[in-house]
């Protein structure tokens, strides 16, 4: 009973898809006010003032430029069962209609912002949504927001194939206009930001050979750069992976070392020295763990509790992990097949169940958009596990 | 353009409620005692709501001093109209107010989406005469709900063929194509599709739950796998669960119209086709079974190409071409009978001389099998397993 079938069914392509390969966008920043998107996905919070919202289909990232417009009535952020209807309302529009695509806390006022695309297919507009202290929804305008925006260097093509064992592959589509929102491997084109000390981290996926990258890009924006290959050992595939994003990381000191914890399909969890980032270089990250296959993570949070850090991440098949980041400084690299899971412990938090994002609201608590049982989505905050 | 189609309908759209359906013949402005919503145009061709004769001077009141968002709301509400059993308490849909030709209008801030129906209350006691005189308003309140008007069109995207197309596939058969008669929309297509068996109970987990949506580019054909770990003997899930299908039963494909296309709508019907399961299909493929019926040069007669039992439909069309002096020739791909034979019809006419029939080693039957290697090999025999290849048969165009 060793044979696993997920080593039959991934193993990493090298190969690319040539077919529709979208033009490269410009890596120089550019500025201006009332900006425009066609897609809305994933969002960071900037320096005071200024929220990163990537556009997966230009591939583009724009800093919004609020200001003081940031702040909603009321500080914090006020549980909102049926948050998806809510907002549906707000727009016009049936709930079935609306995909929300993510979900963040300010971390200067503990305001929710959501982002969302009001409808489906050609006619889907980009909406960015705020849920302040009081419960009030509020619609952001772009109209007159000043904005800086670059656009992402050898962005992937249409598809990437995803080889099986045999050597049939499926063609994993990258871009918003062609994924299935609910599916596994969700939009591939920009997957995660966050900002650090003036640096922008953003994971996803290039058009090179080495396609998972992480880049670095200082804000304000001037140019973007090729990014860095990030490739793992991927214990649950028995293989080294270079094809797969990153689908979510955080920022995280291992033993005075600034580092990137990210996770990918069918979770390992990793860890790069940032110092290791070096434009158009490529990497290998320490594998410290196995989460399990036929997952794909989504959000990661870390969190302080009775003197110890704590890494929560939620994932779209296997639920809420709480995993102590103690061992990850001495944590060995996997570098050899695993049926399920190994590496540093976790915990499955069995109280959060049918988390779809999930972000920090403060120091005890997180936010969570939640499937609610008959159907939708409540926005609501659940105390740290 | 679906709203510009909208707009135009729009009269045909107008849902009154009793209390608004006279119609309105007054003079501009001339208060008489009835209000009416109505669905307009405005000058940029977007749908607004208008509420019609309203007194002169509380429009006037308005239009000098507009009262803030949650007065204007309270006075007309428009709200996404429930449906079902939902109970939730909606927000007003956000928009714009303003007086606008002797009308108190409604300009959403994104446009009405078509086909929706929204819900309209105007409260006359809250207009600016009744709230200052505190006098009953004489106009009566309005509830109602207004459709915007949805396209023009009934849904007419149809299945248009599953393949493989043979009424029998063997037991490990690992692929099957719905080709649809128009592009389909996002969305996940898992809960569309079904596998029953005889009694009609669905099966359980028989498709590669890797919710990846397999569509060609134009989203005209959907790939289904099934689970090549159950279909797969030895590895772990065929060992708990044994494949999906099972030889001398038969099944049905369901698919449920609900799917929707490109532009919305769901299919025009729902889909069924049923199919019996014969023994499993082991062996790999060997070009020397396959039989070819050659053209004669000059003409652009097909080449075509009869193989022993039926290949991959998709792959038929990738994976197997014709080359002349090593370089492929451009035509036109067709299979037939139940994907058993390939014919292929250049674009210019042949020219006299050696050609080849180039196979890829990508090129599978409808159960996984390659040309030098069966699916069923054994996962443990590690780097000794048969290689798929590719393969050329070459033929002669005679003069």
């Amino acid at each position: 009973m060793s044979k696993s079938r997920i080593s039959l069914l991934f193993v990493v392509a090298l190969s690319l898809a040539a077919a529709g390969s979208p033009s490269a966008a410009n890596s120089d920043a550019m500025t201006g006010v009332t900006p425009e998107f066609k897609h809305i996905g994933k969002l960071a919070f900037g320096p005071e003032g200024v929220i990163f919202a990537a556009d997966g289909q230009e591939v583009t990232i724009t800093a919004l430029q609020l200001g003081d417009q940031m702040a909603g009535g009321a500080p914090g952020t006020q549980d909102v069962p049926a948050i998806d209807r809510k907002i549906a309302g707000l727009l016009g529009i049936d709930a079935e209609n609306l995909i929300i695509t993510d979900m963040v806390v300010d971390p200067n006022t503990r305001n929710t912002w959501i982002s969302v695309m009001r409808g489906l297919g050609a006619a889907s507009t980009p909406v960015l949504v705020r849920v302040d202290g009081a419960g009030e929804l509020e619609v952001i305008s772009f109209d007159n927001v000043r904005y800086m925006r670059i656009g992402v260097p050898n962005p992937p093509p249409a598809e990437t194939p995803l080889v099986l064992a045999d050597g049939r592959s499926i063609p994993v589509p990258n871009y918003p206009d062609t994924v299935d929102p609910a599916g596994l491997m969700g939009v591939q084109t920009i997957t995660h930001m966050a900002y650090v000390d003036g640096n922008l981290f953003v994971s996803g996926l290039s058009n090179e050979e080495f396609a998972s990258k992480m880049r670095v890009i200082p804000y304000p924006f001037r140019t973007a750069d090729r990014g860095t290959s990030v490739e793992i050992y991927h214990g649950a595939h028995g293989q080294l992976e270079t094809f797969s994003p990153v689908f979510t990381f955080v920022p995280y000191e291992i033993d005075g070392e600034p580092s990137i914890v990210a996770s990918y399909l069918c979770t390992p969890l990793v860890k790069f020295p940032i110092s290791a980032l070096q434009p158009g270089g490529k990497i290998q990250g320490t594998t410290i763990a196995e989460f399990g296959n036929r997952n794909r993570p989504l959000d990661m949070i870390v969190y302080e509790k009775d003197g110890q850090d704590y890494i929560l991440l939620s994932n779209n098949q296997r639920g809420v992990m709480k995993v102590p980041t103690e061992p990850f400084a001495e944590a060995v690299g996997i570098d050899e097949h695993v049926p399920d899971t190994a590496g540093v412990p976790f915990e499955t938090i069995a109280s959060m169940q049918g988390v779809r994002q999930l972000d920090l609201l403060d120091a005890s608590r997180a936010m969570l958009l939640v499937e609610a049982a008959g159907g939708g989505f409540n926005l609501e905050a659940a105390a740290l596990p | 353009m679906r709203l510009t189609a909208g707009a135009a309908a729009l009269a045909a759209a107008l849902a009154f409620a009793p209390a608004c359906s006279q119609p309105s013949g007054q003079e501009p402005g001339r208060f008489d005692g009835e209000a009416r919503v109505r669905l307009n145009a405005t000058s940029s061709g977007r749908l607004a709501i208008d509420v019609e004769g309203l007194p002169a001077r509380d429009l006037a009141t308005l239009e000098q001093d507009p009262p803030a968002r949650d007065a204007w709301q309270a006075l007309l509400r428009i709200e996404v109209a429930r449906s079902g059993q939902a109970s939730t308490a909606l927000p007003p849909v956000l928009g714009d107010y303003a007086v606008l030709d002797g009308a108190l209008r409604f300009t959403p801030r994104f446009p009405f989406d078509p086909g929706q129906r929204y819900e309209v209350a105007f409260d006359p006691s809250l207009l600016p005469s009744a709230a200052r005189d505190s006098t009953p308003s004489p106009l009566r309140p309005i509830r109602t709900i207004i459709e915007a008007p949805a396209p023009d069109r009934a849904p007419s995207t149809r299945v248009a063929a599953v393949y493989p197309s043979a009424l029998e596939v063997p037991e490990n058969h690992l692929r099957l194509y719905i080709v649809f008669s128009a592009p389909m929309g996002l969305g996940a297509a898992g809960p569309y599709i079904r596998l029953v068996d005889e009694h009609g109970g669905p099966l359980a987990d028989p498709f590669l739950p890797l919710d990846v949506d397999l569509w060609n580019e134009d989203r005209t054909r959907f790939t289904v796998l099934y689970d090549p770990g159950r279909v797969k003997r030895g590895i772990l899930p065929n060992e708990e669960m044994g494949r999906p299908l099972a030889e001398g039963q038969t099944y049905a494909l369901e698919i449920d119209a609900g799917w929707r296309d490109a532009e919305g709508q769901p299919l025009a019907a729902p889909f069924r086709r049923e199919f019996r399961v014969g023994p499993p299909q082991e062996h790999a493929l060997d070009p020397g079974d396959w039989r070819l019926e050659v053209p004669a040069g000059g003409t652009r007669d097909p080449l075509a190409v009869d193989f022993p039992a039926a290949l991959d439909y998709g792959l038929l069309h990738r994976a197997l071409r014709v080359a002349a002096d090593g370089r492929p020739l451009a035509g036109e791909i067709r299979v037939e009978r139940e994907e058993t034979r390939w014919l292929f019809t250049p674009y210019a006419p042949w020219r006299p001389g050696e050609h080849q029939l180039v196979a890829a080693a990508t090129l599978e039957d409808v159960a996984g099998n390659r040309i030098g290697r069966p699916f069923e090999v054994d996962a443990s025999t590690g780097p000794d397993a048969p290689r798929a290849s590719g393969a050329r048969v070459p033929f002669l165009i005679a003069e």
